[in-house]
Parts: structure tokens; sequence; C-alpha cells
């Protein structure tokens, strides 16, 4: 099978995995004063940023289950590049929901067993096993990560802000370009030490300041 | 990007290295050797020793020569022996001027031994209009060292555009685990919502070993995975950056170190 298909399926919106209750940060910059002109420029920032933390910590995941490599040393790495506790915290709930789901979707999968006993299993390591199971190639993984992370803020971005719907699509149809070049840069890396750490100062502020509100639609 | 710290000698042909160690505490005043290295006309950072006594030293890092400017390669390696604390200050906050299609790298190599104590409040590095430096912090902590570094990081002189900044950190503890690897290229398109916002200035303290009350000092504090907390706030002028994240902190090194001197 072509893995677009398994593709399609685990960037779909419609999967009970708790994607519906993140905004990535764009709750506590609305809050801060972020305009609906300025939403792209956010998902713009996060492609730069979180998104490639995660994409690269995915990519190096899927080569070490491929491998039969240990995974701590990608949770190290992911951890060290993710200063926030509240997305380390986040990371860590969203996987566990996906977990639920891959491993129902892939009951025999040694590489769904090995994410699963990963102290701190972070999201993009079971993505990585959802791809290494699925038969999911790296660069196709890295998109993944990228196209989802769009959605997430777009989608948010239309609970939170009075947009056309057709708006928010346009701003991630925009993007793809980007997100294609972040898969394909990532997409050879083998290396926990090589997992880009490209830090967003306000994007770990704004997580912080969410975290300890109270009123908020989203968790993160 | 690479974990490994990016000073080597060859660098040392374009520029100079400046060297800070102090010896692990035995009987007597704390050793501390100083020395500068490279072509007596290159920009330097010259080591003065302050004071020292039994266990701590304290050491200022004094510009020798303008910079920073085009070509300049400034390179520190701190080195702390076991259970000794050193202090370092700089008399002086340190402006990169613009390179005109130039660079310059600013690199900081810090070992810490066991025990060891490094407390470094880094005054503001201002990156000019036209200025596009290489800046890289690495990191090495034994066991139970403790580390408290501050850094303000400011994108223009007073009405200025920015420069551009490629900044890359690591701190690694003694097993050579990551305990904090970050990068930020930083210039004018820095300046949107998720990355600086409209702040052109970047403060932070980093601390590692110190055991601080969970409930301490709050404001833009990240608690890392593996321990150490780094403090980061953004403002549009590096006086109203908060200075309550370094006197904690170097008010817990200093408590931390006598500790241990015990």
């Amino acid at each position: 099978m072509a893995d677009d298909l398994m593709l399609m399926l685990l960037a779909d919106a419609r999967l009970p995995v708790a994607g519906h209750t993140q905004s990535g940060q764009l709750e506590a910059a609305v809050r801060s004063g972020l305009t609906a002109a300025q939403v792209s420029v956010l998902m713009r920032s996060r492609l730069g940023s979180v998104a490639r933390v995660e994409a690269g910590t995915a990519v190096v995941a899927l080569h070490r289950l491929r491998a039969g490599l240990p995974l701590a040393p990608v949770v190290d790495a992911w951890a060290a590049r993710t200063p926030a506790a509240p997305m380390r915290e986040t990371s860590h709930t969203l996987a566990r929901a996906l977990l639920r789901l891959v491993r129902r979707l892939f009951p025999d999968s040694p590489h769904v067993a090995d994410a699963a006993g990963v102290e701190g299993v972070c999201r993009p390591i079971v993505l990585a096993a959802a791809a290494a199971a699925g038969g999911i190639s790296p660069a196709s993984l890295g998109r993944l990560v990228a196209y989802d992370d769009l959605q997430t803020v777009a989608s948010a971005a239309l609970k939170l802000l009075p947009l056309d719907p057709l708006d928010a699509t346009s701003w991630v149809h925009d993007l793809l370009p980007a997100a294609d070049r972040l898969a394909t840069e990532v997409a050879a890396l083998t290396s926990p030490d090589e997992i880009p750490a490209p830090s967003a100062p306000q994007l770990d502020l704004w997580a912080l300041a969410h975290a300890a509100t109270t009123r908020r639609l989203f968790s993160a | 990007m690479t974990t490994m710290p990016t000073t080597s000698t060859s660098e040392v042909a374009t520029g100079a290295l400046t060297r800070v160690r102090v010896g692990a505490v035995s009987s007597g005043r704390v050793r501390v050797e100083t020395e500068m290295e490279g072509p007596a006309t290159a920009p330097a950072l010259r080591p003065m020793l302050l004071a020292s006594d039994a266990t701590s030293a304290r050491v200022s890092l004094v510009p020798d020569g303008a910079m920073l400017l085009a070509g300049d390669r400034v390179a520190v390696e701190v080195e702390v022996g076991e259970g000794a604390c050193l202090t370092l200050v700089e008399p002086a906050g340190t402006v990169a001027y613009d390179m005109d299609g130039g660079q310059a790298c600013w690199s900081v190599a810090i070992t810490l031994a066991a025990g060891a104590t490094l407390l470094w409040a880094g005054e503001p590095f201002v990156v000019s209009a036209g200025a596009d430096v290489i800046r890289s912090t690495a990191v090495t902590l034994g066991a139970g060292a403790r580390l408290a570094l501050r850094e303000t990081l400011v994108l223009g002189r007073h009405g200025e555009r920015p420069g551009r900044t490629s900044t890359s950190w690591s701190a690694l503890d003694h097993e050579g685990r990551p305990l904090l690897v970050e990068s930020l290229d930083l210039d004018e398109a820095s300046l949107v919502p998720g990355i600086l916002g409209d702040h052109r200035v970047l403060g932070a303290v980093t601390t590692f070993g110190l055991d601080l009350p969970p409930d301490l000092c709050r404001q833009g504090r990240l608690d890392l995975e593996r321990g150490g907390t780094l403090w980061r706030h953004l403002a549009a002028e590096a006086h109203e950056l908060p200075g309550e994240p370094w006197t904690v902190s170097s008010a817990s090194s200093r408590s931390g170190g006598s500790r241990s001197r015990r």
C-alpha cells in the first residue's frame, strides 16, 4: 500500500487523539494581543522552531526504531530542546492519547511496543512508531508533523478569532512549501545530537503564561 | 546543531583565546591561571584576577582593543576545579559594530568539575545594524556543579535596526547527557509573534545545580527537564529586564558554594 493513505489517516483532524484541545500557543498569543492578520506569522514562527524540533525528533526516532537502537537518547535530546515544562507536559499528554490509537491500529508492532516502553515518551516518538508500523518514510513523517502543526493553529484560530474559514485554510496552503522544506531538511537525520534546536522565546513564555491561567478554551 | 564545543586551536590564528582556570580546592589559596593566546593586535578579553582565597576567585574580563569588528574571533575557555568557585565579571557590555558583510565569532566553553561553581553576570551584548556574529556557549557540568550565567542580547543600538546573530547553546551533564540545547538565529525577521515579538532585547539567566524553591520568581521561569532553570525575558530596553532572577540565582550559587566548603 502507498504510504499516503496511512498519512491521510494520521493527519486527519477527526482522529481521536485530542488534537482539538490544542492551539499551539495561539490562545495565549491572542490574549496578549495577537490579531487575526498575524496568525499566519505565528504559524510560520512555529514551523521554524517547535515544529522543527518535533519533526527532527520524530525522524530520528523513526531511524532508531527501524535500526533497533534505544529511544532514551531521543527523549533526552527532545527534552533538552523543549525548555518550557508546559510544552513537555502537553507532548506527554498527546503522546498517551496517540499511543492508545496506535496500539489499537498496530497491536503486533514491536515498534509501537518500543515507543510505549520509553520513559517520558513524547508525541513525536509515538508518531515515529506509527510511521515505523505504517510504512511511512522519514520525509513523509516530517511533512506530517509540519502539516499537523499548521492545521492545529489554523483550526484553533477559527474558535478564538472571528475569521473566514477559507482564510485559515489558505494560510495553511500558503505555508505548505515551508512545511515541505522543513521535512526535507530533517529527513536524513539519524542521531539525537543532530536534531535541530531552534528556540522560540515568545512561544515558551506564552506556554508558561497559558499554563498559569485557569480561564482558557484550549489546554495549550 | 552540534553539541561539541566550537572552540578549537585553529581559531587562535585569527583571533584571541582567553583562558581562565581555577584549580581544585586543596590546602592554601586556590590556584588561578589566566592566559591569552593569539596575535597581540587581535581584540581579546584580558583576564584580570581581582581576588582569591582558599576556595574562590574573582576574575574580570577586560576588553583589550576595539571590538567587536568583522573578522574578530573571541574565544573564552573557563575551567573550574573540584569544589572551587569562580566569579567572572565584565566591566562593560560588548558592542558588535557594522561588519559591512563580514562576520565575527564569540565563543565560550565552560567546564566545571565536580562540585565546582561558576557565577558569571554577563553584560549586554549589542548587535548593531550590519553586525553579524556567531555566538556559541558550550557548558559541561561535573556532578554537583553549579552554574549561574546571565546573558543579555540586544538587537541594535538605541533606535537602530537589528544586526544578525546566530547563537547556539549547549549544556551537558557529567555523563554527556544534554540538559539544554538551543539555537537562535536572530535578525530583523525575528521580530515577529512567537520568536521575539516586537522586543529587541532577550535576557536570560541560566542556572544549574541550584536548589531553588519551585515558587520562587515564577515569571519567565523555565524549569528544565533534567534539572536547571532558564529565566527568560523579552523587553524593549535592557534596563527593563527584571533583576530578581539574577539576584536569586547568584545568592543561591554563593550559599551552595559555601555549603560545599564545609
